[in-house]
């Protein structure tokens, strides 16, 4: 049993210390996912704490079954924006609100910067196919492995690795003619 | 460019090794031949990684959420504790009731030797029997729609068994079985069932090209069963997603679960029935 597997069990059983293990392991990963999904600072905040509130619910019934557990909790991330965009009627391209998501406001012009880059990648992956989207989100915002994104979005990793090539390979392009 | 999924696979194998910290270079140098494509896509997949890795959450926003899951899971231990305590006041009740239920012991003694009957053994049939008494004593909806999607779940453990067995024809009835569970929540509260890429997220994939190509008789049987299986994983799942989009509250956690076991029995036993 893998160190994750004895804390996922653990959380199982009720053990809130276990569970704060997987909240600290998981919660930049997941607001990371949301926020390139979303781009919106305040309701990634509220969509962030859904997911978690809804693990804490449903983590008794977790079952492992050889589906690694961040598969099941992105999977709930990636259900949760699925149900945003329905109930919010949005399509997934939003404007990017003029917010500071970035840690370490010591220099400004640096931040200024990189919140220029991020908004750049966000509108990138804005613009890739849904499927390309999901697979770069899940990929580098929430540094999900090939077999999990697959489990997650319940695709075989053949494809999400054809996906993630092509996504990529969009995204340079269009990154490329912004400069 | 066109891309083949070699190259889709090399890509995927030198960013893994990126990922893990090594170089372009070495990557480069792993792959000569795809080399020139392979650097732009490799750089610009770093500076996605990078930028990525700058959005962070607010430290505040981060301790708020902390602290509001404290309480959450305190309400839910406390609630959990009210229910334990209610069952212990009523236990003497329970004990004086006993001797009238030893008449129903018998009877149920049968049931309870049946939970675990797979359909290929004599007590099946009561296990199916007993599965629908208990829906027929289960009166809110909620409920109703959790003893169903636990049905269904049952199903699919079973169907696993059967294909590990080579019962193929039950492999297919239970199939059947699943999407008729899972298809009962329609009844229960009406929901459409919705097409295109977001209600097919957990679909399947397409079926392999491998199903075109088989001949023989018994490659064709074992081709219409995952065919069967495929369709009917598609299926569920399509009802499933639906489902949980106008599901309650209460129900959804249960209801994304189901997906995910499902998900995987379904996969274990397509899995089997391509080996053999």
């Amino acid at each position: 049993m893998s160190i994750e597997q004895d804390i996922v069990e653990k959380a199982v059983k009720g053990d809130r210390n276990a569970f704060a293990q997987l909240y600290e392991k998981h919660f930049d990963r997941i607001y990371r996912y949301v926020y390139i999904r979303l781009g919106n600072k305040t309701e990634t905040e509220d969509l962030t704490q859904d997911v978690f509130i809804r693990a804490l619910e449903a983590i008794g019934s977790y079952k492992w079954r050889n589906s690694p557990f961040a598969a099941w909790l992105y999977r709930i991330a990636h259900n949760q924006v699925i149900d945003y965009f329905r109930k919010h009627g949005k399509v997934e391209k939003m404007p990017l609100e003029d917010d500071n998501v970035l840690i370490g406001k010591s220099d400004p012009a640096f931040n200024a910067e990189n919140e220029l880059e991020i908004e750049r990648m966000i509108d990138g992956i804005n613009r890739l196919t849904p499927a390309q989207r999901d697979v770069i989100s899940l990929r580098f915002g929430a540094q999900l492995s090939i077999a999990e994104a697959a489990r997650t979005l319940g695709k075989n990793e053949g494809t999400v690795k054809a996906l993630q090539y092509n996504g990529i390979l969009a995204l340079k392009k269009m990154l490329l003619a912004g400069e | 460019m066109k891309m083949t999924q070699n190259e889709a696979e090399i890509f995927d194998s030198c960013l893994e090794s990126m990922f893990k910290g090594a170089n372009i270079e070495d990557c480069l140098r792993a792959y000569p031949r795809q080399a020139k494509e392979l650097e732009p896509l490799l750089r610009a997949s770093l500076a996605i990684r990078q930028t990525s890795l700058n959005i962070q959450p607010d430290y505040h926003f981060k301790a708020i959420v902390r602290s509001h899951l404290q309480i959450k899971a305190e309400k839910m231990r406390q609630k959990e504790h009210k229910a334990t305590w209610f069952f212990s006041y009523y236990k003497r009740l329970t004990v004086a009731m006993v001797s009238v239920m030893v008449v129903f012991l018998v009877g149920g003694g049968v049931l309870l030797a049946s939970a675990n009957a797979l359909p290929d053994e004599s007590l099946y049939p009561i296990k199916l029997a007993g599965e629908q008494l208990r829906l027929a004593v289960t009166f809110t909806e909620i409920d109703r729609a959790k003893v169903h999607v636990q049905f269904a779940e049952r199903r699919a453990d079973e169907m696993v068994e059967m294909a590990l067995q080579g019962e193929r024809d039950m492999v297919s009835t239970l199939t059947a079985q699943i999407t008729a569970h899972i298809g009962s929540l329609n009844g229960i509260w009406e929901f459409p069932v919705m097409q295109g890429e977001s209600a097919n997220v957990f679909a399947p994939a397409e079926l392999p090209e491998s199903v075109e190509i088989r001949t023989s008789d018994e490659d064709k049987s074992t081709v219409d069963l995952e065919e069967i299986l495929n369709q009917s994983r598609e299926e569920t799942f399509y009802i499933l997603q639906a489902a949980l989009y106008s599901a309650p509250e209460d129900l959804k956690p249960i209801l994304e679960q189901a997906i995910e076991n499902l998900g995987n029995d379904y996969s274990n036993a397509i899995s089997i029935v391509k080996t053999g």
